[in-house]
């Protein structure tokens, strides 16, 4: 498993994909980051009634980013398809059965390096992202506490993400690339509660399956997030995670072992 | 210990009402380069794909190097080398990256057997070319460097010398020879040119429709494509029964479009077209001949043996 891991990663990191990918979005980070800093200034009143006007802080800037982790879901696919490439589209995957390398360890190996390289990404991106805000914007007062309360959303965060991993890994396994896409992209957003609440509003008698839905939901506990706080959701979002990650890679095995390769 | 590199019994694949392999067996001993002979969709490449675990048995039996477990049979698979179809590797990465990257996956101690296999094929100087920009030529080789990166002791090669050129394709029948000859490597290569497998083989399997229709040595073959007289006459059945019956002709063929083989009387036609003229037979062709693998397939697909 070690040496599928290690041959994994070494593939995924002499792609220029990956590399573009940190660029565009590091870039994106940068010119967002440029942009606050030009017109990020904010005004408050103090209770002398004084107009104070101030830049934005490191500790907003985290508030921020706490809340848009959902977009993880998405980004874990760039990841996934990093580190799958395309593999019936270059009917690679033969050059592994035919070895003798077990199918089990080969989609465990796929599955555990999408993972590692998803870490790295998420590395790169969160740290660069930090740093610019470091570099750009004043610390602010709570910064210890709003760290800490970030480091609390992005353990939640996490399971889930791990959760969606799994299941994409699960349709590259058994679907083409852009079939795959598709698939995960209507599971994860169209079993979001949005999505539900549009359904019911107009279907209320498919409330109760709704309701199903949006328990089983990988967004679900993201909104939630905002309205509980992570303590409360924390627990939810590792049972659902694990359930999701679980649950996949056991139907994965299922449909890889007797797979055609060509 | 076995002697025997791989061995099937049974070997049956479905696809659906398709009977793709028909309860195949196959003994392939070690050392020997296997020619494997059929038409396109005759199941050559599927059963290869078999052995190379790309698809799995509907039924039956697969055996390499004695082991026969799925877990076996995965661990023996170790020590065999596979190009099934036209090699496939990640187009953008070079050559000796995509070996690196096998390398690592399959724990081959030591970077230097990618240079060692690049070499041996003749792609050590590709450098920095992605192998999306790759000739089908190119394209070969780095299949075959992979398939012998990790020193098997079996190859299974599906039509290999696809898309080479004149000389590639005499370089790469020199590597095999080679290869079979200094390191005992056992092949079982599928080809339709059938004169390259016989400047390679050292034993035979004819598969039609999914079914194996003769495994023989190639010495047996060579004696099988021994000279024979090949006659054109209008009413063939006829004419073999005459020259059965008169001349006691036991060996012969009798072909499509009125042809017959004899392997008989090879030193007398004259008798021969004597006897049949005599019995009003009209003979339009006679011709002193020698098959080879080529008529010998031909004949075991459509012709009628006797003898």
């Amino acid at each position: 498993m070690v040496n599928y891991i290690n041959a994994e990663c070494y593939k995924a990191f002499h792609r220029k994909y990956m590399y573009l990918f940190l660029t565009v979005i590091l870039g994106l980070v940068a010119a967002f980051m440029l942009l606050l800093r030009v017109e990020g200034l904010r005004q408050s009143q103090t209770a002398e009634g004084m107009i104070v006007i101030q830049r934005v802080s490191v500790s907003e800037l985290l508030g921020i980013l706490a809340m848009s982790l959902s977009t993880g879901l998405y980004f874990l696919m760039i990841a996934a398809d990093i580190v799958f490439s395309d593999q019936y589209k270059h009917n690679t995957l033969k050059n592994e059965v035919s070895y003798g390398l077990p199918r089990i360890r080969i989609y465990l190996g796929k599955l555990v390096s999408a993972a590692l390289v998803a870490i790295a990404l998420c590395a790169v991106l969160l740290g660069g992202y930090l740093l610019l805000s470091c570099i750009l914007f004043p610390a602010g007062e709570e910064i210890v506490e709003s760290l800490r309360a970030f480091g609390l959303w992005l353990l939640t965060a996490i399971p889930l993400w791990l959760g969606g991993l799994g299941l994409f890994i699960l349709l590259q396994f058994v679907m083409k690339n852009t079939a795959a896409t598709i698939t995960y992209v209507m599971i994860v957003g169209f079993l979001g509660s949005g999505f539900m609440d549009l359904l019911t509003a107009f279907m209320p008698s498919l409330e109760s399956a709704a309701n199903l839905v949006r328990a089983i939901s990988l967004n679900t506990p993201f909104s939630l997030l905002g309205k509980r706080g992570p303590e409360e959701v924390m627990g939810y979002a590792w049972a659902l995670g694990s359930a999701w990650l679980g649950v996949s890679t056991l139907v994965g095995l299922a449909c890889f072992r007797k797979k055609e390769i060509s | 210990m076995t002697d025997n590199a791989l061995v099937t019994r049974g070997l049956t694949k479905r696809y659906g009402n398709h009977l793709a392999v028909d309860h195949v067996d196959i003994t392939i001993p070690k050392g020997e380069i296997y020619g494997l002979v059929g038409r396109n969709g005759a199941g050559k490449t599927t059963i290869i794909r078999m052995a190379a675990a790309q698809t799995v048995p509907t039924a039956g039996e697969l055996e390499l190097f004695g082991a026969t477990g799925e877990r076996e049979l995965q661990k023996a698979r170790s020590r065999t080398g596979a190009m099934v179809e036209i090699p496939s590797f990640y187009p953008y990465l070079t050559a000796k990256e995509n070996l690196e990257y096998y390398r690592r996956q399959r724990g081959v101690a030591g970077s230097h057997v990618v240079e060692d296999a690049l070499r041996q094929v003749g792609l050590d100087d590709t450098g920095k070319k992605k192998f999306k920009a790759f000739s089908l030529g190119m394209k070969q080789r780095l299949g075959l460097a992979l398939a012998l990166m990790n020193r098997p002791d079996l190859l299974l090669l599906d039509e290999p010398i696809n898309g080479l050129d004149p000389e590639g394709i005499v370089d790469f029948r020199n590597l095999l020879l080679e290869l079979n000859r200094q390191y005992q490597i056992t092949i079982l290569i599928s080809s339709h040119i059938l004169s390259e497998l016989q400047n390679l083989a050292t034993c035979y399997g004819f598969i039609d429709q999914g079914r194996m229709l003769e495994q023989v040595s190639a010495g047996k073959l060579a004696e099988k494509c021994r000279d024979c007289l090949e006659l054109r006459v209008d009413d063939a059945p006829r004419a073999a029964a005459i020259l059965e019956r008169q001349m006691g002709c036991r060996d012969f063929e009798v072909l499509p479009g009125g042809i017959i083989r004899l392997y008989d009387g090879l030193d007398v036609p004259e008798k021969v077209t004597r006897l049949l003229v005599k019995q009003g037979i009209s003979l339009s062709g006679m011709e002193h001949r020698g098959a080879n693998l080529e008529d010998y397939f031909l004949n075991l697909m459509g012709g009628v043996r006797h003898g």
